[in-house]
């Protein structure tokens, strides 16, 4: 675990759109404000209707309930516009989160990006 | 209210610290979220320094966030004005080793508990906390909110 000086955003925020599918990547903290800021970025691009919104978590260090909840709402969202959601994580400080709120079992959630982007985009099974 | 099996003993929350391996204590106004995240990276930091391992680490610093966010969120309902407590008050954050080995963490604030309106939403907060932890306690009154997060765990 890093002890990073203390800094105002350690939340790092990356949008990459290609036909069909839009990657939302986050690095790095998420905290009690950077998970407004996470929330916008992902409403934002759901808004615009790809067949596959990916958020990309791999190189998240640091996801607390404000983070899950930011995703429960995304993905209750992006049923409803038929959107399918597919989020990427490998590391511990993500995974745990999502198993100890038991949202690891409704979310479509792959190790890597390039699964994530390669799986069918079928609709929810 | 102990929610789970004490681990150490059945009033493990009011034993005294071993001052032998050391103590850390922060506080920082409930409304800093800067400040929040700062006492955060320090408990950090002390436990590392204590030579836990890296995933209990891990788990102290995600289950401390939450109590401390848990914290704030009680000072901005009491500022609202439907609280009791102080509004702008303090946020306060105690660990230390127990003897027989068990960490305690402790985050005091003077706010009001909210009972969760939303479970989706706080309802999470408490099951990082019971999740992420071998042990909780709760103690809730007029005067504010103290979390007990407890912990098998022995500084080496």
């Amino acid at each position: 675990v890093e002890n990073e000086p203390s800094s105002t955003s350690l939340l790092q925020l990356e949008v990459q759109r290609d036909v069909g599918s839009t990657v939302v990547a986050v690095a790095g903290e998420v905290d009690m404000l950077s998970s407004e800021r996470m929330r916008e970025a992902m409403f934002a691009e759901l808004r615009s209707r790809p067949d596959l919104l990916v958020v990309d978590l791999a190189d998240v260090e640091f996801f607390p309930s404000s983070g899950i909840s930011a995703l429960a709402l995304l993905d209750r969202a992006a049923r409803d516009a038929g959107v399918t959601l597919r989020v990427v994580a490998n590391a511990r400080s993500v995974l745990r989160p999502l198993q100890i709120t038991e949202l690891y079992a409704d979310q479509n959630v792959l190790a890597s990006r390039a699964e994530a982007l390669a799986a069918s985009s079928s609709p929810d099974v | 209210v102990a929610e789970s099996p004490p681990a150490a003993s059945e009033s493990w929350w009011l034993t005294p610290v071993d001052p032998a391996h050391g103590v850390f204590r922060r506080s920082t106004s409930a409304k800093d979220a800067p400040g929040i995240s700062e006492a955060r990276r320090r408990l950090t930091h002390w436990a590392g320094a204590a030579g836990l391992q890296p995933d209990t680490v891990e788990d102290i610093a995600l289950a401390s966030y939450e109590a401390l966010t848990n914290a704030a969120e009680h000072a901005y309902a009491s500022a609202n004005g439907n609280g009791s407590g102080n509004g702008d008050g303090d946020v306060d954050l105690f660990a230390g080793f127990l003897m027989g080995g068990l960490l305690r963490v402790t985050v005091r604030d003077h706010g009001r508990w909210l009972t969760p309106a939303d479970p989706g939403y706080r309802g999470r907060g408490l099951m990082m906390m019971n999740g992420l932890t071998d042990c909780t306690g709760f103690e809730i009154g007029e005067w504010g909110t103290v979390v007990h997060l407890g912990w098998n765990a022995a500084p080496s």
